[in-house]
């Protein structure tokens, strides 16, 4: 918040300078008009006129310049990237390329390390190895390591990116340190590549705390990454998570379950079904059909689905239909009239991925008197004819 | 000729009023856009290719709506819900509301999209003219029919949609435009960095005239061949790219885009949805929503992205052009009218200090008093008020600050996008820069001022509105 906070006030203030410079301007020109003649407001006018001409013809020509580098820079790119990606695609695949790579890289340093950048990552194993020893032997490495810690963001994420990519841990500290950094990108990118480079338990728990602490997107991100690793943080990190009374922390361990969606060990989840918050018991629900466990279930998706907060009631309807709790129809089928919609919903649809059971309690639900559990039956049984029942699990 | 000495002073007293205006106009729009171009470096970047790919896949993405409302479109239905329907995102649905047309838009898409009369009921939160049938696609494509009767306009049929979405988020497009495949997700990250305080996100519209199309999707970008078109090109892009990232930073935004917007489905339908009694439905719901978060005293903010984009195809006749002006202009009028008690109110914090006041002395008043500017300089001039070189050098001044808005638009869009990547087409949209402020720009400040006059006088409808292949957009950039 106060990074923001500050970045915010640091706009303001360089829009204050630039105006204020402006005026500055328009201002001393005024002063040195030499049309003593004629009145103050046309010398003002005539003021404005040249600085505004002055600033049109600095823009035109920051846009003309760039553009014209714009159109060099691809037209150079485009002469002499095949080479270069040509000659590192072949020392990775076993050709001993070095010297030529070092000839290319004395003419046309920048193309090789941005080949390099772009290559490392698309290449594993042996083929991401030599490429490493080349980055390391023409000093690419060294100048990465001195830009990972440049102020200016766009060089430090672009050199941490890189080094991520390379093999060996020697960049693991500096990655790790990287966890920490101002930029959420650069902390994003650091914690994938701590996690290919040393997944030991350690790294893996720094970046589940990471991933907690994180936004919706980053933590889907850094979840996707955490995936292979769900066993190691089931053991301690997502424990002690599950069981802290922090609201927060609880939800996004869920959710990190959620991502992952498969049968992971963390019985903790059962316990949370009955928590007092209604967010943490829906979202514990949800992720019901994955932990692992031999507890049976049915009696507490029984009872949430009678549950207080409507929220719960659907998310137990749902999850009633992804365990195919044939023996929660009869609730299921009740939830149908439920005052909120979205509840009657979910139950119409559990109900429809139950089977035969289930469509034919929807059959009967269908013609029954109450006209808003009649159209829902009667749209989850069209879901059932035309094989669309993916609806209910979004 | 001598004239009266009392005539003079009112002349000269009306003369300075106006450059005060006009002063007062040039450095309110200067600081917008230095706070714009210095906002837009400092905020977060598009979404990188490993953010994209993640959201694809994860299940925390919420599910949106595509919302498009259509009447007649039967020309170009097929290409743009193929288009919605392949936008890049995890779980969309797209909601087309047939607004009682009267040509085969609705066969054309029971045919095409194998659509069959769904048990679905919508829900009644928000009132609408009558539903006759909803329908839902055979195939495994999440699109769905709701076939009303007209009425009630383009807000109505947005009502009718709001009322079968089961989604968080809803997208209000129009039918015929252009979304690119990613824009969606760009669009909803910043639901996803703070979904408690986002109502609703809006994107860059772009000019599609000139460019080439194909199966809905614009697959080269070029300047249009048109002076008109060219002529908003440049105008779309001051519109974007100045004000609105700075009210964005401002947290005072107030426009999303009809043609392009995302918002919270909940917080449409807590302020009542789209009011069907104004032509500026868009601007009048994201007043409304400023309006009722400051009251409930509730953290809240209208972001503006950059980045995304929607295209579009603009008027390229005079007529078509000027209805849809005067209708815009009227939009306006009519919202800032309707929600007059938040101008200059600190209760309703930036927006009611900065962006309404910006909206109602600048963007209402602004082409009353530009106009009268031109009247009195011509009049002044006639009768010997003034000298013509005076009135030379203060429209010198006047034209070379909107060329200085024109060319750091430009130059803007090089920065961030990138779409006239040629020297020429930046030199045509450079030529046109300079060359809208003969005439053209006198004729929208005319037509504005009709529309202001219009306004007042109660005038409504949509006037002209011009069909073409890949149509003419309904909405304001």
């Amino acid at each position: 918040v106060n990074a923001a906070a500050r970045a915010r006030r640091l706009v303001f203030a360089r829009a204050a300078e630039f105006l204020l410079a402006y005026i500055l301007a328009i201002w001393v020109v005024y002063t040195n008009l030499q049309t003593r003649a004629y009145g103050s407001s046309l010398r003002l006018a005539g003021a404005f006129v040249v600085v505004q001409t002055g600033a049109i013809g600095l823009l035109s020509a920051v846009l003309v310049v760039r553009t014209f580098v714009a159109e060099v820079v691809e037209r150079h790119t485009r002469t002499l990237q095949p080479p270069v990606l040509e000659a590192l695609a072949q020392h990775a695949s076993g050709a001993d390329r070095s010297s030529e790579l070092r000839r290319l890289h004395r003419r046309h340093p920048v193309h090789v390390e941005r080949c390099l950048s772009e290559l490392l990552p698309t290449v594993a194993g042996a083929g991401r190895e030599s490429l490493s020893q080349v980055a390391i032997d023409l000093g690419i490495v060294a100048r990465w390591q001195r830009q990972s810690r440049s102020h200016h963001v766009p060089t430090r994420r672009a050199a941490l990116t890189a080094l991520g990519y390379l093999s060996g841990d020697e960049t693991l500290p500096r990655l790790i340190s990287a966890l920490d950094d101002a930029d959420p990108e650069i902390r994003l990118d650091a914690a994938c590549a701590a996690l290919r480079h040393h997944a030991d338990p350690t790294v893996c728990e720094r970046v589940f705390a990471l991933a907690r602490r994180a936004g919706i997107l980053e933590r889907a991100i850094l979840a996707e990454e955490l995936r292979p690793h769900a066993v190691i943080l089931c053991e301690r990190a997502i424990p002690e998570c599950l069981q802290s009374r922090d609201r927060n922390r609880v939800l996004s361990v869920l959710e990190i379950v959620l991502v992952w969606g498969r049968a992971v060990p963390a019985p903790d989840v059962f316990t949370l079904v009955t928590d007092a918050d209604p967010a943490i018991r829906a979202a514990a629900l949800r992720v019901l059909p994955f932990v692992a466990g031999t507890t049976d279930l049915m009696p507490e998706i029984l009872a949430r689905l009678g549950d207080d907060d409507p929220s719960v009631r659907a998310a137990a309807a749902f999850v009633g239909g992804r365990l195919l709790a044939e023996t929660a129809d009869g609730a299921l089928a009740a939830c149908l009239r439920d005052s909120r919609p979205e509840v009657a919903r979910a139950a119409g649809f559990a109900l429809a991925e139950l089977g035969r059971t289930g469509v034919e309690m929807l059959e009967r639900q269908a013609v029954s008197p109450d006209r808003a559990a009649a159209s829902t039956a009667l749209e989850a049984l069209e879901r059932v004819r035309i094989g669309r029942c993916d609806y209910a699990r979004s | 000729m001598e004239w009266h000495p009392l005539l003079v002073h009112a002349f000269t007293l009306a003369e300075n009023a106006i450059i005060v205006y006009v002063g007062a106009v040039h450095i309110v729009y200067l600081l917008l856009m230095i706070l714009g171009a210095l906002a837009f470096r400092a905020q977060p970047g598009r979404l990188t290719r490993t953010e994209s790919n993640a959201s694809l896949r994860s299940p925390l993405v919420p599910p949106i709506s595509l919302v498009a409302p259509a009447y007649n479109e039967s020309a170009s239905i097929r290409d743009s819900v193929r288009a919605m329907l392949t936008l890049h995102y995890p779980k969309h649905e797209v909601i087309v509301v047939n607004d009682g047309s009267t040509d085969d838009t609705l066969k054309i898409l029971i045919e095409e999209f194998h659509l069959y009369k769904s048990s679905r009921e919508p829900s009644r939160t928000l009132s609408t003219a009558p539903i006759r049938g909803i329908y839902e696609s055979r195939s495994p494509i999440r699109l769905i029919v709701v076939d009303k009767e007209n009425g009630g306009g383009k807000a109505d049929a947005l009502n009718a949609a709001l009322n079968v979405a089961r989604t968080p988020l809803v997208a209000v497009l129009d039918a015929d435009s252009l979304v690119e495949a990613d824009a969606l997700l760009a669009m909803v990250k910043p639901f996803l960095e703070d979904p408690d305080r986002t109502l609703a996100t809006g994107g860059i519209v772009r000019v599609a005239n000139g460019c080439s199309i194909d199966h809905g999707r614009v697959t080269r970008v070029a300047a249009p061949a048109s002076l008109l078109a060219r002529f908003q090109v440049v105008e779309y892009l001051r519109a974007f790219l100045h004000g609105r990232i700075a009210h964005s930073f401002l947290n005072s935004v107030m426009l999303v885009s009809g043609a392009f917007g995302v918002f919270r489905r909940d917080a449409v339908i807590a302020a009542g949805g789209y009011d069907t009694t104004t032509v500026g439905e868009d601007m009048e719901l994201v007043i409304r929503l400023h309006r009722i978060w400051r009251e409930w005293r509730k953290p809240y903010r209208i972001v503006f992205v950059p980045y995304p984009v929607c295209w579009t195809q603009v008027p390229e006749s005079l007529a078509a052009l000027h209805g849809q002006r005067n209708r815009w202009q009227r939009g306006t009028v009519e919202s800032l009218w309707r929600h007059r008690k938040m101008f200059c109110n600190p209760r309703y914090g930036a927006v009611g200090l900065l962006g309404f006041p910006y909206f109602v002395l600048f963007e209402t008043l602004g082409p009353l008093i530009e106009f009268a500017g031109y009247v009195l300089t011509v009049v002044g001039v006639t009768l010997a008020l003034i000298t013509p070189a005076t009135a030379l050098l203060f429209a010198v001044v006047s034209v070379l600050f909107g060329l200085l808005l024109s060319v750091t638009a430009v130059l803007l869009e090089d920065y961030t996008a990138r779409r006239y990547p040629s020297m020429r087409d930046l030199a045509q949209l450079m030529c046109a820069a300079i060359a809208e402020n003969f005439g053209f720009r006198q004729l929208l400040t005319r037509w504005r001022a009709e529309g202001v006059v219009d306004a007042c006088r109660g005038k409504t409808g949509w006037g002209i509105t011009e069909r073409r292949g890949f149509h003419a957009s309904a909405s304001r950039p």
